[in-house]
């Protein structure tokens, strides 16, 4: 089963957080549940989650002050800091955040970053041998090109790989999703947010 | 190995053992209330071939059972073309409509996002049409060309081989559609038609594979045999 991520979205718009929580919901499920909070003073006053934990947080409200991050980081033990950039910021005000987003990036880039941050010994994970549930980034980039009508042939030519690689990387895929069939692969690229309708 | 059925066996017994043969029954139009006959006095009652029952009742409920070529060869052919026919308008009729409404249901609702629910809605609608050709293509082909070598007739240019290869795996998608939901649908709330959805679709995958298992392993052999006879017949 994929474990969910606890992601916050501290922002004072609330435009943005109800927006960019729609955003992140329609594009994944990954995320659960999404907290909003207007202030960095509401968040941190919320009780610390177990588990993976992602914060968005728009950099102005940390007023320059980089101990906040700090404190955050102390108080959630598995987490990332996402700036949530809506404007112009100094550079400075971006030290000790993991990434960024901004508010111009389509669902799927924000998705896609999300999901990286959350996410980022996949491919460390992939050679344990512990058994592989979710599915891998390459195992992601395949599955889109093969969503989107590629043969094997091409998407071998496309990551200069073995045609037989990208057999078994397909075989891997029905594996882990229970997913053969073209069309059905391409529903859940689209779920997942891997590809745009 | 497990111990199949027999016709000596209550007919309510085995269905205890395994409700998937009510659907059996159904389509054999065996009426419910036949109290503690066994097979073979239901069956003659209602004039079906007791081992044409027990066999597609043996091959639904035991996964080890292989049904013997000699015992094939002898089936009703006309008893077991109508019980084929009769599945796929069950399916047409019923099953698939009950899936499509929930499924329109489901992405009606508000509690799912438009841009997921449209993509569902596709994929069901294109595998929708692949079903329907697929029982549209036995109905109005193989089934005819069956009953013309039944009666002797020559079908020139066809042969069950040509069904056999052509034969397109049905259930494969909607296990994907199942799985799909199941692992991939983001919900907000626990939805009941949303189960209901899914566990339609599990039955019904079922119900799917074992109608290829009978048209694949009975009703092709069978075929070839009267194939073979018609053949040496007309020498």
């Amino acid at each position: 089963m994929k474990k969910s991520i606890c992601l916050a979205i501290v922002d004072p718009s609330l435009l943005i957080r109800e927006g960019l929580s729609k955003v992140i919901n329609d594009a994944s499920s990954l995320f659960y549940p999404l907290l909003k909070f207007e202030s960095a003073e509401h968040f941190l006053g919320h009780n610390s989650s177990e588990g993976s934990f992602v914060l968005i947080i728009n950099p102005v409200l940390l007023h320059g002050d980089a101990s906040l991050i700090k404190k955050i980081k102390e108080n959630e033990s598995d987490s990332k800091i996402v700036a949530l950039i809506s404007a112009c910021v100094p550079q400075s005000l971006l030290a000790g955040f993991d990434t960024s987003i901004n508010i111009y990036m389509s669902g799927s880039q924000i998705t896609h970053i999300l999901r990286n941050i959350a996410e980022p010994d996949e491919d460390v994970k992939n050679d344990s041998n512990l058994e592989q549930y979710d599915l891998s980034e390459r195992e992601n980039e395949i599955l889109v090109m093969v969503a989107k009508g590629k043969t094997n042939k091409e998407i071998a030519q496309m990551f200069n790989i073995s045609v037989h690689t990208v057999m078994s990387h397909r075989k891997n895929i029905a594996k882990k999703t229970g997913i053969k069939s073209i069309s059905g692969l391409t529903v859940y690229a689209m779920l997942n947010g891997l590809i745009e309708n | 190995m497990s111990e199949f059925f027999t016709v000596e066996r209550k007919l309510s017994s085995i269905v205890e053992e395994n409700f998937k043969i009510v659907r059996i029954l159904k389509r054999f139009g065996i009426m419910p209330g036949f109290g503690e006959k066994s097979v073979k006095d239901v069956c003659a009652a209602y004039t079906i071939s007791p081992q044409l029952f027990l066999t597609i009742a043996n091959m639904t409920t035991f996964n080890d059972y292989v049904p013997d070529i000699e015992y094939v060869k002898q089936l009703p052919t006309l008893q077991l073309v109508n019980y084929l026919k009769a599945s796929h308008s069950e399916f047409i009729i019923r099953d698939i409509p009950l899936v499509e409404n929930s499924i329109n249901e489901i992405a009606a609702s508000k509690d799912f996002s438009d841009s997921h629910s449209s993509v569902f809605v596709n994929f069901f609608k294109e595998y929708k049409s692949e079903l329907l050709s697929h029982f549209d293509y036995e109905d109005r082909t193989v089934f005819p060309y069956i009953s013309s070598i039944t009666e002797g007739k020559s079908y020139p240019g066809y042969s069950i081989e040509k069904f056999e290869e052509n034969h397109t795996n049905i259930e494969s998608k909607i296990s994907d559609l199942k799985n799909i939901l199941l692992k991939y649908f983001p919900s907000v709330k626990p939805h009941p038609q949303l189960y209901d959805l899914i566990e339609k679709l599990y039955i019904l995958q079922a119900e799917f594979e074992n109608h290829a298992n009978l048209e694949d392993r009975i009703l092709v052999p069978h075929v070839e045999y009267l194939e073979l006879i018609s053949k040496s017949e007309k020498r």
